[in-house]
């Protein structure tokens, strides 16, 4: 190298020279450069070309169609509805919590759902794309499609949607489904809900869940950064639900809950040749259509806080004291068992007295019915001819009666939540109460069963299915909803046969032909007690009435709301089967308080027979009332 | 007829000052990439007519500085870096914002000052050195080195870490070619290195960030690793021989950050790959050739620092967008000369040819 001059004067060569040490620098760099390169494109290129293939490519669960539900004429009261929603994938949103208040501020979203989905979206699998919004209305669909632009990560989905074209009159026997929640996914396996989006909660949708759902396919999905989907490969095709045919009357169904007309109450009809549920209607409802989208919580607090509890399914979890509705029931037990003969007869003077007690049980008529044979005491209804009897019987033998009738135990019904209601018997009071002079059971509690009072609780749906087992003279099916399942591969109908669940002395024809007389008497007869009823009818049918006492009246004078005392009056019950001979719909009705069962309840079922029997009725009925 | 025609081209270019070679690796250069930006734009038509639009002036400027006398360019220096310094402090007081940064200035037409900071500190360091063949002394350097920190410290404050760096560098490398003493040389690099931790806190958090997620971008994959680890993938994905023109998916689909400005240098790498990348690295250092070759050949003090300041910082430019691209250096925004969307930048760039053209001419003036 040239030799450095001792001067302190700058070389011509020091440019060159230094200028060349920092080329050496930067051809090093580039050097490093180049190793960088070749080792990123060259030997570590099948790495980031699947990395950049990964980037691109999601696999996605597609989403299977659920079942849908038809009626007993093969009509859609279940549907699937093509629908749209808002969907975001955290991953792809940088301010979460700041998008979905733009969202909001643009009336796309609620802001009230907000915690919710910063909570759900904290949950999420990877690049899952969450929904914020379901059932999004076409207007919002096009606000959203101008503003899309502005929120990478979000987008609209569009999905088949549960509908309800019954509305409220359907909510309790078909249910409803609701989004997949947080609570869900902790109870389900993963695999099982994957690509699903509303899981079945109540009634037919509840109970059939694992028929109606299908199972998810899968897709492979090339999507931008943003997430847009840019081209789709289906891998696995999703399996469709199965479809259910149901018993149910789609237009009885309607029918039944217009008649209840938002009272208070229950309507389950049934089949008594198969135990096929026609109606099953517990009043007021509420739509689950708001389920499916997603209901704010106002609304759902609502729902709730409402005193009329429209969430509650009186028609299968409702226990009611079913008053002279089970005079009948009690009346062929006692002639099977010898209790009583036909033509026996029992003066009514109006009140009951045990002997040796000074305690009055009353009949609801204060002056007395007079002599009474069983057909009038039922026709008529009778309290002290059944007072009487229920001493005679006792409660072994009312108890006995009346499991034989099928109360006491859930009917099995294939909706959710049944209740047993009570036949109470000695062991039954020993056990329930604490105290042991209530433990006692008293010739009283005995006496007050005999008119379906006291501790003797039913469900409308227990009901329904005794008045069946009366019509049927002593056969009873299991109630059910559901009759047949259509396998959505081959498309062929399972159908489930009737389960008998009982026979009751179909042997003693003369007994059921008392029986069921002193049924017609009660809406035919010149003193029925819905003589008034059976008057309006142009066909003939079986039935009786109910009054059953809430509870005691406060006696005190002191005057009560309207609303208050509202909530005393009797319930109203009636239950009926038509035609008399060759039945093919019973009925039980509850309206709560509604005063005497030959008043309302009484109306709401004479008015569904009819309805039912003009479409359903034998020729020969046809032709007899014309 | 061949040889006429080139040399009537040859011709025209002596008489337009131009330098040929220069000029030719520069245009391919610009070919290229306009190709890339176009592909990496999307296709989108008005990202390329904008850089076009750009280029187009920077050009117009270049044929204008090739013509000024060098001489001249030394009387003009101080001007020159009083207006930079002014439009400067401008910034700071009534700059556009945009990302969180004060950038921009709008004199009816938006540029950024800052860039042309580039050319007028090794200019003015330049100017400082060239009267005298003394080695400069201590209170000479300290006076140069306010000169280079000065426009950095200003660019600093908008905030722009990337452009400060390179500004300091162009600056340096003028000094160092300066004849800069070597006790000084010695000592500045050992206070310097004292001085990172000092430099580390003075930092903002999202620079901080910036330069963590070098070492390990997977740390944190969604936040400020995910520039760093989509451009691997873009850069790796491309492998010998690339996906082809417009078939950059990491580009097209959104998944790569700023594909047009900083990280354009992994588009190319992706869709022409390997071999296209070092093309674009072979346009770049014959560019820096040539332009080492006019500041060797230069006969003034001046020129030959000024000439090769440029040629190293040119490429030294190029070799830091690359180095952050591939992920060997912390992110801080820098564009890939003549190829990003950078107008200010690229004016800047080419600017510079032009002051080396004019260099060129004049050597062979004197030299004759």
């Amino acid at each position: 190298m040239a030799t450095r001059p001792a001067s302190q004067h700058v070389e011509p060569g020091t440019l060159v020279r230094r200028a060349t040490y920092m080329v050496f620098l930067l051809g090093l760099l580039t050097c490093v450069l180049l190793a960088r390169l070749s080792y990123l494109q060259l030997i570590q290129h099948g790495y980031y070309a699947g990395q950049a293939l990964g980037n691109q490519v999601q696999a996605r669960k597609v989403a299977p169609r659920r079942g849908v539900i038809l009626d007993r004429n093969g009509e859609v009261i279940v549907a699937n509805r093509a629908g749209f929603r808002l969907t975001l994938v955290p991953e792809q949103v940088d301010d979460l919590s700041g998008t979905l208040e733009r969202l909001a501020h643009s009336g796309i979203l609620d802001a009230d759902t907000k915690p919710e989905l910063i909570e759900s979206s904290r949950r999420s699998q990877p690049f899952e794309a969450i929904p914020i919004r379901t059932r999004l209305s076409d207007e919002l669909v096009a606000r959203f499609a101008v503003v899309r632009h502005r929120f990478a990560g979000v987008d609209i989905e569009g999905l088949l949607l549960r509908e309800y074209p019954l509305g409220e009159a359907g909510a309790h026997g078909l249910g409803y489904v609701t989004a997949v929640s947080a609570e869900d996914k902790e109870r389900l396996e993963p695999e099982e809900y994957a690509g699903i989006s509303h899981l079945g909660k109540t009634g037919v949708e509840g109970s059939y869940e694992d028929y109606l759902r299908g199972s998810a396919g899968s897709e492979r999905v090339v999507t931008n950064a943003y997430g847009r989907p840019l081209s789709r490969t289906r891998e696995l095709e999703p399996e469709p639900g199965a479809d259910l045919l149901l018993a149910i009357d789609r237009n009885l169904q309607a029918e039944a809950y217009a008649a209840m007309d938002s009272r208070r109450g229950a309507v389950v009809a049934i089949d008594p040749r198969d135990g096929g549920v026609l109606v099953l209607v517990s009043s007021p409802a509420f739509d689950p259509n708001d389920f499916v989208a997603g209901m704010d919580r106002g609304a759902f607090a609502e729902l709730n806080r409402n005193t009329d509890r429209p969430m509650f399914n009186r028609a299968v979890r409702g226990t009611y004291p079913p008053g002279s509705t089970i005079k009948p029931m009690l009346a062929f037990s006692a002639l099977t068992a010898g209790h009583r003969e036909p033509d026996q007869t029992v003066n009514c003077w109006g009140s009951f007295r045990l002997p040796g007690s000074r305690r009055v049980f009353r009949d609801w008529k204060r002056e007395g019915h007079g002599a009474m044979n069983l057909h009038d005491a039922v026709a008529e209804s009778c309290d002290v001819y059944f007072y009487q009897l229920a001493r005679d019987m006792n409660v072994e033998g009312l108890h006995d009666s009346l499991v034989q009738f099928g109360f006491g135990t859930p009917t099995g019904v294939d909706v959710a939540g049944e209740s047993a209601g009570i036949v109470p018997s000695r062991a039954w009071k020993r056990a329930n109460f604490s105290d042991p002079a209530q433990q006692r059971w008293f010739q009283g509690d005995t006496v007050v069963a005999g008119i379906g009072q006291g501790y003797l609780t039913v469900t409308p749906l227990q009901l329904a299915q005794a008045v069946a087992q009366l019509a049927m003279r002593g056969r009873r099916y299991r109630p059910r909803l559901v009759e047949a399942i259509r396998d959505p591969a081959s498309g062929s109908l399972v159908r489930m046969p009737p389960v008998q669940t009982g026979t009751l002395a179909s042997e003693a024809v003369e007994h059921w032909r008392t029986v069921v007389d002193s049924m017609v008497g009660v809406v035919h007869g010149p003193r029925g007690t819905a003589r008034a009823t059976g008057a309006r009818l142009d066909f003939r049918m079986a039935g009786k009435t109910g009054t059953s006492q809430v509870r005691a009246m406060p006696q005190d004078d002191e005057e009560m709301p309207e609303e208050v005392e509202e909530r005393f009056r009797d319930h109203s019950l009636f239950v009926a089967f038509a035609p008399v001979h060759d039945p093919v719909i019973a009925i039980a009705v509850i309206v709560e308080n509604g005063g005497s069962g030959s008043g309302p309840a009484a109306e709401v079922a004479s008015r569904l027979l009819d309805t039912y029997l003009a479409g359903n009725a034998p020729p020969d009925l046809v032709a007899r009332a014309q | 007829m061949n040889m006429l025609v080139a040399q009537q081209g040859m011709g025209v270019l002596q008489r337009l000052k131009l330098d040929g070679w220069l000029l030719v690796w520069v245009m391919l250069l610009i070919a290229g990439g306009l190709a890339v930006l176009f592909s990496a734009s999307g296709g989108s038509g008005d990202v390329v007519l904008f850089q076009v639009s750009r280029l187009v002036i920077g050009l117009g400027l270049m044929l204008v500085l090739a013509q000024i006398n060098p001489r001249f360019m030394i009387r003009a220096t101080p001007w020159a870096y009083g207006a930079v310094m002014v439009l400067l402090a401008l910034v700071l007081v009534m700059g556009e914002e945009g990302g969180g940064a004060r950038r921009w200035l709008n004199l009816g037409i938006r540029f950024q000052p800052s860039e042309f900071a580039k050319l007028a500190v090794p200019l003015m360091v330049a100017c400082m050195f060239h009267g005298s063949r003394e080695r400069p002394g201590f209170v000479k350097t300290l006076l140069a080195l306010l000169l280079i920190v000065a426009p950095a410290v200003l660019v600093s404050r908008q905030p722009d870490l990337g452009t400060t760096v390179v500004i300091g560098c162009f600056g340096f490398i003028a000094l160092l070619l300066s004849g800069l003493n070597r006790k000084f040389i010695y000592g500045g690099a050992a206070v310097g290195v004292l001085a990172i931790p000092a430099l580390w806190v003075s930092l903002r958090d999202y620079q901080r960030q910036r330069i963590l997620s070098v070492l390990n971008p997977e740390s944190d994959p969604l936040g400020a690793g995910y520039h760093i680890i989509q451009s691997k993938i873009a850069i790796g994905s491309g492998g010998a021989f690339g996906k082809g023109f417009m078939q950059s998916s990491q580009a097209q689909f959104g998944f790569l950050p700023e594909p047009t400005t900083d990280f354009i240098f992994a588009v190319i790498s992706e869709e022409f790959g390997f071999v296209g990348v070092v093309v674009a690295m072979l346009l770049f250092i014959a560019i820096t050739v040539r332009m080492l070759q006019i500041a060797f050949a230069a006969q003034w003090r001046y020129s030959r620092i000024v000439a090769a300041s440029l040629a190293l910082g040119f490429f030294f430019s190029f070799a830091l967008n690359a180095a952050m691209t591939t992920g060997l250096l912390p992110v801080v925004g820098l564009p890939l000369p003549l190829v990003s969307v950078a107008g200010s930048a690229n004016v800047t760039f080419l600017a510079g040819f032009g002051i080396l053209m004019a260099i060129r001419s004049d050597r062979r003036y004197l030299a004759r």
